[in-house]
């Protein structure tokens, strides 16, 4: 089964500033203006450098970022990991509502 | 990661912030290079839309809310056919606030009952509750 590929407006579609902690992104083709908080920029970097699937959305950001993880035990640490995906994926679907990101047609390559 | 805008607007930094200073300890254990990344608790978002201040999205008119009066403004008397009154009138009884649905006033339902409901949402100001929800509303009608 393939992976969703999430993916960004062409850059000419939007702007973006950021504001001490928060980006704001205007998004021409709605006309709409958003606010974006933690994680969503961060996301929205990874998506700048190309499509991606949640998964290598969530290793990009591992590698620069600690997901914040409660829990002293193994188990809980795996649960909150799936939490972690869940999470991130909530974030693409609200983002993809909102327009600014649309699911990518990936054409797996040959061989 | 961000990639600099070509026709001179602001450029957003990127959000790596992958030194923060520390390094390892004196018995070689990694301490945390990276900052923690804040996800948020499961259903909550993570993006505002904000322009304009008004319900632009169906599901938002639909569900936005308008309660009159508004809790700020106090109470409002009326008399016995349904038309506010100064609270001294003869006959006045406070009016009970209700909350309508953008819908629900698209309908003109708030035309419904007392007529006070009905003024009183006409007199919405910007800065009173509901007047955002209202605003909108007349968006959609033109």
């Amino acid at each position: 089964m393939t992976a969703t590929h999430y993916n960004i407006d062409p850059q000419e579609n939007w702007h973006r500033t950021r504001l001490d902690e928060m980006d704001v992104l205007f998004h021409r083709p709605s006309g709409q203006t958003h606010i974006l908080i933690e994680p969503a920029p961060q996301i929205f970097d990874c998506l700048i450098e190309g499509a991606a699937t949640l998964q290598s959305i969530h290793d990009r950001l591992a590698s620069l970022y600690t997901y914040e993880l409660e829990g002293a035990d193994e188990d809980a640490v795996i649960e909150q990991e799936a939490s972690v995906y869940q999470l991130l994926e909530e974030r693409l679907e609200e983002m993809v509502a909102l327009g600014f990101v649309r699911y990518a047609e990936h054409k797996p390559k040959n061989g | 990661m961000h990639e600099d805008s070509s026709n001179g607007h602001e450029q957003v930094s990127s959000h790596d912030e992958s030194d923060n200073g520390t390094g390892k300890t004196s018995k070689g254990l990694a301490m945390p290079a990276r900052r923690a990344l804040i996800l948020g608790a499961a259903a909550t978002s993570a993006v505002v839309s904000v322009r304009p201040a008004m319900a632009q999205t169906a599901y938002s008119v639909i569900n936005c809310q308008i309660t009159v009066p508004s809790p700020q403004d106090g109470p409002v008397y009326i008399d016995q056919y349904g038309n506010i009154v100064d609270q001294g009138a003869p006959g006045a009884t406070v009016l009970p606030p209700r909350t309508f649905t953008g819908q629900e006033v698209l309908e003109g339902r708030h035309q419904r009952g007392p007529r006070a409901y009905r003024d009183l949402i006409r007199r919405l100001k910007p800065g009173q509750s509901g007047f955002t929800c209202y605003a909108s509303i007349q968006g959609r009608k033109l």
